[in-house]
């Protein structure tokens, strides 16, 4: 007998992970705009990959993944909102299906991005690019980054915020410089 | 109409977990009310997100690097977080693997990390042997083989044989505290003990308090009762004292002297070598225990037949001299799953008359093959680790090239690894992985141990354990069922291999003296069981 190729169901089941993988950031973007906590969309985007590994048979080569995707991760999403009870922070279940509802395609170009993005983070000020640092990667918010860095709140949010406003002009300007106008 | 401005804020506010619920209504109203708006919240989520995955990336190059971050208060939930940062970083991953495996809920496994150099210079001596040994307090149970560093021994009863660097041997009856302070020095606190010096080794030396007693050649016991209190009792050859002797005492004792000294002063006798240890009685008591061993083995391995869905059972045992065939000692083991040996030196197991085989050689292995698939799986062996010279060092693979092949090994740090192919594609993400801390390190070379591990297709876990212990537990992401195929212990297929350029040689570096492969989960008693 011979079992050198995996079964079709198998194929397809790697295929759909595969999409995932290459929408994940995407994914990741929509799970935060519900739930700011970063570590709870992490554990989120777990669940969700889990469904889409199960219901792989449900998806249908040649429709849209991301409307896929994005179904699992809203339903996954509220009821983490709901059992968590994070209905505080998060914002509500209508303005969530307002959100839901928009069919904006996800950025498919997003390694390219995420070049850039670091290109534009080394350009940053010393200052603004450590609250970056502790935002994004230590995840620390405004409070604890003011408190580490010997400053006041409202003025954390300002640097986060002009930071933030440099790196998606610095990455679009890139890319614009990049990208062959056809 | 809106402020975009005003939106902007709430937005930046809202994601950084700063919104109180006035405003948090105020940004609600605005979504409602605006497409616009919306598409404005969305372009600033997606420039958050890629924010946030460019930080895990850097997280997981920084720990691959070995840079460490802020403490990672929360390594639980960073191990569990670590999957989604893969999806451009395949290359060198296995060292994030490693750092994000490590779950410190769990005790740490039986040995640290690897030595430095300096603990090497530190090692005077050998365990030799032991005989019905028991530790004072707490001591780590020592084991023979292990290397001794400098430092005290404390045996409350039993007899160990110490095999110094220098090529002295000495017997040590317990209840005994003895420092061993270099290759060629001891000092005797009390209890007793026999030193057999050869000719290369002339020159050893015992202490007790300021009395040290230096060999001249061959044989002498000593028996202390504390600081000052001491006999020395002359077998063979001559034996020097020097420091604190009594007055009026011979500084030279000959074959047949022995000598008392007890509150400064000394007494005559004659050397007395019933009342020391016997090195032949020592040999022989630990070859009843070694048969003892032998025949509990017999028992257990025995009724390990008829374990419920045991699929391949390796005892190595009565294999026909120079023939290849390894029966699968398995009840319900059917006649096509016996193995192969390819090269392989026999050699002694866990205990002299155990057979077990030698891997070394790149060639060497046991080749079997199994069919079907299965949704768990136990893998079991009893291996001696002689040493970890590759970045994988194979103890099995099976069904190469497949969804829900496995590869089960060591890494060059001492890792427990296994890796079940998810997805057909060949990348570092088509694995489900399962990493333990350093679970052999140097120190363990040439010790046999028990490993195992678990895929629990039914709870969706991997567990890996050594010596009956659990070392490193983990979710299945992808549940995938386990290819029974082609099987290769102590090595791979290179020549199928998918593993792209990264180390074709895999194989195995030590022995291995009993291997099980049981179609089910595993509990974590029956591996505990198993593994006595």
């Amino acid at each position: 007998m011979s079992d050198s190729l995996p079964a079709p169901d198998e194929a397809h089941t790697a295929a759909v992970q595969g999409l995932f993988v290459q929408y994940q950031p995407a994914v990741r973007s929509y799970l935060l705009s519900m739930l700011p906590d970063f570590s709870l969309a992490d554990d989120v985007m777990q669940e969700v990959f889990l469904v889409v590994t199960r219901k792989a048979g449900d998806f249908q080569v040649g429709t849209s993944f991301p409307a896929w995707v994005k179904t699992i991760a809203r339903f996954k999403a509220l009821e983490a909102i709901r059992t968590r009870r994070r209905q505080e922070e998060s914002l509500s279940e209508e303005v969530i299906e307002a959100l839901g509802t928009d069919l904006r395609p996800f950025h498919t170009n997003i390694d390219e991005r995420l070049e850039w993005l670091a290109a534009c983070l080394a350009e940053l000020a010393p200052q603004a690019r450590r609250s970056i640092e502790l935002r994004y990667r230590n995840d620390h918010l405004p409070p604890e980054i003011a408190q580490r860095m010997g400053c006041t709140v409202p003025s954390v949010n300002v640097t986060l915020s002009r930071a933030r406003a440099f790196l998606r002009d610095c990455v679009l300007r890139k890319m614009a410089a990049t990208t062959p106008a056809y | 109409m809106f402020d975009e401005a005003r939106l902007q804020q709430l937005t930046a506010a809202y994601f950084d977990r700063q919104l109180s619920g006035e405003n948090k209504r105020e940004l609600e109203a605005m979504l409602l009310g605006s497409a616009r708006a919306r598409e404005i919240f969305q372009e600033q989520a997606g420039w958050h997100g890629l924010t946030r995955e460019w930080a895990l990336r850097e997280n997981a190059r920084d720990l691959m690097d070995g840079i460490s971050l802020a403490p990672l208060t929360r390594m639980t939930s960073w191990r569990r977080r670590m999957w989604w940062t893969g999806a451009g970083l395949a290359a060198g991953f296995a060292m994030l693997w490693a750092v994000l495996q490590f779950n410190p809920d769990q005790p740490h496994p039986v040995t640290a990390e690897a030595r430095p150099a300096a603990a090497l210079r530190e090692e005077v001596a050998m365990l030799g042997q032991t005989l019905n040994a028991v530790w004072e307090n707490d001591a780590v149970a020592l084991t023979a083989g292990t290397a001794l560093r400098r430092g005290w021994l404390h045996l409350r009863a039993g007899t160990l044989r110490l095999d110094f660097y220098s090529g002295a041997r000495v017997y040590l009856e317990g209840p005994a505290s003895l420092e061993l302070v270099s290759q060629d020095l001891a000092r005797l606190e009390r209890g007793r003990l026999t030193a057999n010096v050869p000719p290369a080794a002339e020159g050893f030396t015992v202490l007790n308090a300021n009395l040290r007693v230096v060999d001249r050649g061959t044989e002498f016991g000593m028996n202390a009762g504390g600081p000052g209190e001491c006999e020395v009792h002359v077998f063979q050859g001559e034996v020097e004292l020097q420091g604190d002797v009594p007055a009026a005492t011979a500084r030279a004792l000959f074959e047949g002297d022995a000598v008392a000294i007890r509150e400064g002063q000394s007494t005559i006798l004659t050397a007395n070598r019933a009342s020391f240890a016997d090195p032949a009685a020592v040999t022989q008591a630990a070859a009843r225990e070694a048969e003892t061993l032998r025949q509990a083995w017999r028992t257990a391995s025995e009724s390990f037949r008829a374990t419920p869905g045991l699929l391949v059972y390796f005892d190595f045992e009565d294999l026909e001299p120079g023939a290849s065939l390894v029966p699968n000692r398995a009840r319900d083991g059917g006649p096509d799953s016996m193995g192969t040996v390819i090269g392989c030196d026999r050699l002694t197991g866990r205990w002299a008359e155990k057979a077990a085989l030698g891997f070394a050689r790149t060639s060497d292995r046991v080749r079997f093959r199994l069919s079907g698939s299965q949704p768990s799986l136990t893998m079991m062996a009893w291996v001696r680790v002689d040493s970890l010279p590759l970045d994988h060092n194979a103890l099995l693979s099976m069904a190469p090239g497949q969804v829900g092949e496995i590869h089960w090994k060591l890494d060059r740090s001492g890792k427990l690894l296994l890796g079940l192919r998810a997805v057909d594609a060949l990348a570092f993400e088509s694995w489900e992985r399962l990493e333990s801390p350093p679970v052999v390190t140097e120190q363990d070379f040439g010790h046999w141990m028990h490993l195992a591990t678990v895929i629990d297709g039914g709870a969706g876990m991997m567990r890996h354990f050594v010596n009956g212990r659990e070392v490193a537990s983990g979710a299945i992401i992808r549940p995938t069922a386990i290819r029974l195929g082609p099987a290769n212990l102590g090595n791979f297929d290179a020549a199928i291999a998918s593993s792209g350029e990264m180390g074709v040689v895999r194989h195995f570096n030590g022995r291995i003296d009993g291997f099980a492969l049981v179609g089910r989960a595993l509990t974590a008693a029956e591996i505990q069981s198993a593994a006595q």
